[in-house]
């Protein structure tokens, strides 16, 4: 690994207030954002979501309609692609069909001037790199869809360029290569030191890949940070549900002399008095909770109070080394359970009632 | 032979099927047949007559006297000249409809089938009215002040030239279309973005990829203008004589019909060579690209 | 230089259309004109031409002539197209290339080659200057645009449905009739309608073929156009242009019929 390639400070790309508008349509809506140098940032959100349109304005694909991109320091407006020194993995990979895989890896090289025998030197390293150098004389057709894909992401990195782009990067894959190619592209990124932007529907591949996650939803960017701070800290219920798994419950505020409670059919959760949530809580009517199902305790119904909730098991699934249980309210909405107190849960069955309980600290109360 | 049970349990002879004739063949006799008939026998009557008592006479004629070389070698040049021009403003066309949208290739195509389903000696008529001395393009050309009087268009090369190019559009687009409609757009973004200029990407991915529909249309637009008799005979001169006029002139006019059928020999020799000579270089590009080291 | 290219793109396209229409979109307009030489823009409007040639002995029975023709070529071709497209389409036999390249080949040999070798091989059979003689003529021209069309419809029906009806217990003729042929009509109807304008617009056979009692519209224009060039010749490419329009209309209809 070259340790001079490894991250630096400082910022390596900045989006100021880009909007994109298709006829009344906004497709990109006032995007803020910075990209550091050496970061694997990933662009999240579902289809339509702006996140797609926000990749091409940084390829320099679409003209922003509105705001700037900079890139180093430089107002990329009116750059074409061919000069912004940005490398690209294309969804299926865009690769050139009537060139060998070394050819198309050389190929950045050759449009930037650069002599034969250097660039196919370069070429190899990087083919060397991702695991490809025996394949180099071979045509992309010839190649399984892992291996184009690490042509592709060799094409993308072989000039390291400022940024690469990766759109989509697991969707022409099938389930069982994804999880290696994430951990793989990962590995080769991060080895190269590139700075890159991705973009994904799926939010197991954000986690798994990402340094930051920017979550997008009607051409807003809605969140960004760490996956863990959004894990943790959603901003709203779009946020918490699209980052891992979440119970959205939907509850009134009531002041008590000791805190706040947020208070549902059969279920409340306390804020006690020194939580610095209570307070901008207790300002609010109408909130509403969010609960990671495996923060919920299954208890005994009506053993516990306070942060506490009750229901009726709707099912009960095992899955070795947990449960899970579909748990109706009162008001008939439902709660995911994960719970790996497999001995205590084996003895409920469906139709039983249940208790939950769960600690103030995890709890998230969003619309404060 | 089979034996297998009915429905109520007693064994049955299931017919052998190694002796039928295959339901292929009494389709495909009649088409077979017809054009035995009507089409290779005429093919093989000419090559007969042109063959008297199997002397070569005529073709040694042909071969060793100016005046038929000269029509030949014309046949060829402007041939290949309507090729050139014909696929060079076909190529664009099929972009645009390949890749322009729906719209584009609504209107592009009614454009270009429109004169398809128009007969081509209506064509060559409405040519011969457009370039006659007071027609619409002196006429134009007078008004925009580039000429002072009339060009003579109408019976000369070029005016044969005009005719022919636009008979030929239509055939040298569609395959050119078929071939872009499969060309990813995204390769020339992926292009771009790997640092290349749109000439660039153009001369190293687009029109390499495309070439199997340059040929192709290449091809039909070169084996069509060979055997050219309306629109030459329209619209040119009896000077740049094509060899399908000198062919019709031997049997109407000459009366020499060995020396006739042994022209239509030659031509038909030479639209099955042009065919195959293309068809070899298609063949070739689209082995390109296909596994070259053995995989 | 980004712009400039498109614009010039654009350019390009548009003056190409403009170049494929201008020879189509100028003959109806000079079918009405009142001089008697053809003139574009026309002068004034008259519909005399096309009294002229509607009442005219010699376009009557050439219009007579090229429909009978036309209309036999164009059904013996699709009968017999229709046929060999089947066979081609499903079933697997040795020498089929070969047979697929005699079926297409009259397409690309020159006609003129045909011409002449029909004329030879037909005067000696007593077909020369009989209809029926350039009905057989016609059709060879015709027999490879209903090959392609039955060829591409048949391409797009699912294979898996006629071995269903077999399967079923339908007889090989019910399931031609009730399976197949429903699903590749479209493909069947547009190739006749190729085959009738091949027919309908031929003129280089017909001139061998054909004489005065015989001869087709096509051959009428042919010797107007080289003899005199009267706006009379208009008028009938104008019918011509209005009958292949309805043509066309009628094959895309048989398209849409079934997806």
């Amino acid at each position: 690994m070259n340790a001079s390639l490894q991250t630096t400070a400082g910022t390596a790309m900045k989006l100021e207030g880009v909007s994109k508008l298709y006829g009344p349509v906004k497709a990109l809506d006032n995007i803020s954002f910075e990209l550091r140098k050496g970061e694997f940032l990933t662009m999240l959100g579902p289809s339509g979501s702006g996140k797609t349109t926000s990749l091409r304005a940084i390829a320099g694909f679409i003209q922003p309609t509105a705001g700037r991109l900079l890139i180093d320091g430089r107002d990329m407006t009116g750059v074409p692609p061919q000069k912004r020194n940005i490398g690209m993995m294309f969804q299926d990979y865009a690769l050139f069909p009537h060139m060998t895989v070394l050819e198309n890896v050389a190929y950045p090289l050759e449009t930037r001037g650069i002599r034969r025998a250097e660039r196919e030197k370069r070429s190899m390293e990087m083919l060397e790199i991702v695991g490809l150098a025996h394949c180099a004389k071979r045509y992309p057709k010839e190649m399984s869809g892992g291996q184009q894909q690490r042509v592709a992401l060799a094409r993308a990195l072989v000039f390291k360029p400022d940024i690469v782009l990766l759109d989509e990067p697991m969707a022409a894959l099938d389930k069982k290569l994804r999880g290696q190619m994430q951990i793989e592209i990962m590995h080769i990124t991060r080895q190269v030191g590139a700075t890159v932007v991705s973009v994904t529907h799926d939010q197991e591949e954000a986690l798994v890949m990402s340094d930051r996650i920017a979550i997008f939803k009607d051409g807003c960017l809605e969140q960004i940070g760490s996956p863990n701070e959004l894990y943790q800290q959603p901003c709203s219920e779009f946020v918490a549900d699209f980052i891992g798994e979440a119970n959205l419950l939907r509850g009134k505020v009531r002041a008590m002399p000791d805190g706040v409670v947020v208070e549902g059919n059969g279920w409340g959760a306390r804020l006690p008095a020194g939580d610095p949530r209570a307070q901008a809580v207790a300002a609010a009517q109408n909130v509403c909770v969010v609960l990671r199902p495996e923060r919920i305790r299954a208890v005994e119904a009506g053993s516990e109070s306070g942060n506490a909730g009750e229901g009726m098991i709707e099912d009960k699934i095992y899955l070795g080394v947990e449960y899970r249980l579909v748990v109706r309210m009162n008001d008939g909405s439902k709660i995911n359970i994960r719970s790996r107190d497999i001995a205590g849960i084996a003895g409920m069955k469906a139709g039983d009632r249940i208790g939950m309980a769960w600690s103030p600290d995890d709890i998230v109360i969003i619309g404060a | 032979m089979t034996v297998s049970t009915n429905d109520r349990g007693l064994p049955v002879a299931t017919a052998p099927r190694t002796f039928r004739v295959p339901p292929a063949f009494w389709l495909i006799a009649p088409a077979i047949l017809f054009l035995a008939l009507f089409f290779v026998f005429p093919l093989l009557k000419l090559v007969a007559i042109s063959l008297p008592g199997g002397s070569i006479e005529y073709y040694e004629q042909i071969f060793t006297t100016p005046v038929f070389l000269r029509v030949i070698g014309e046949t060829f040049r402007v041939s290949l000249i309507v090729t050139v021009v014909t696929v060079a403003v076909a190529y664009p066309y099929a972009y645009a409809m390949a890749h322009g949208g729906r719209a584009i290739l609504l209107v592009l195509t009614i454009a270009l089938l429109i004169p398809f389903w128009v007969s081509l000696l209506l064509r060559s008529f409405s040519w011969i009215v457009l370039l006659q001395n007071s027609g619409l393009i002196n006429d134009f050309l007078i008004a925009t002040g580039l000429i002072e009087k009339p060009v003579r268009l109408i019976r000369t090369p070029f005016g044969v030239m005009i005719g022919m190019v636009h008979i030929l559009l239509p055939y040298a687009v569609l395959p050119l279309y078929t071939v872009m409609k499969k060309i990813d757009l995204r390769l020339m973004e992926a292009s771009s973005i790997c640092g290349a200029s749109w000439l660039k990407g153009f001369a190293r991915i687009y029109f390499p990829l495309s070439l199997p529909g340059v040929m192709a249309s290449a091809i039909l637009a070169f084996t069509l203008a060979l055997g050219f008799y309306i629109t030459p005979a329209l619209l040119g001169s009896p000077r740049d004589m094509m060899i399908a006029q000198m062919i019709a002139g031997q049997f109407n006019e000459q009366l020499n019909f060995g020396l006739g059928a042994a022209l239509a020999v030659v031509l038909m020799v030479l639209t099955a060579v042009a065919f195959g000579l293309f068809g070899a270089v298609r063949t070739a590009l689209q082995l390109r690209g296909r596994s070259k080291d053995g995989m | 230089m980004d712009k400039l290219r498109r614009i010039l793109f654009w350019l390009v396209v548009g003056l190409t259309a403009l170049f494929l229409l201008l020879p189509t979109l100028i003959i109806v307009p000079m079918s009405f004109t009142t001089t008697t030489t053809l003139e574009f823009p026309p002068v004034g409007f008259t519909l005399d031409w096309y009294g002229k040639v509607i009442g005219a002995a010699d376009w009557q029975s050439a219009l007579v002539n090229s429909l009978l023709v036309a209309v036999a070529a164009a059904t013996l071709a699709t009968v017999i197209g229709t046929a060999a497209a089947l066979a081609l389409h499903a079933h697997r036999f040795r020498g089929k290339a070969l047979v697929m390249g005699l079926l297409l080949s009259p397409m690309i040999t020159p006609v003129i080659v045909l011409a002449v070798g029909m004329y030879m091989v037909f005067s000696g059979w007593g077909l020369v200057a009989t209809r029926l003689g350039l009905v057989l003529a016609h059709t060879v021209l015709a027999i490879p645009f209903v090959v392609v069309s039955v060829l591409a419809s048949a391409g797009m029906v699912n294979p898996s449905l006629a071995p269903a009806s077999l399967g079923l217990g339908a007889s090989r003729w019910f399931t031609f009739r009730r399976v197949t042929l429903p699903l590749i009509m479209p493909g069947v109807l547009s190739g006749a309608v190729f085959a009738f304008i091949t027919s309908w617009d031929e003129v280089v056979i017909a001139l061998f073929l054909a004489d005065a009692q015989t001869r087709t519209v096509p051959i009428m224009i042919w010797n107007q156009v080289r003899t005199n060039l009267d706006p009379a010749t208009a008028a009938v490419a104008a019918i011509l242009i209005f009958l292949s329009a309805l043509g066309v209309l009628l094959s895309y209809k048989f398209r849409e019929a079934r997806p």
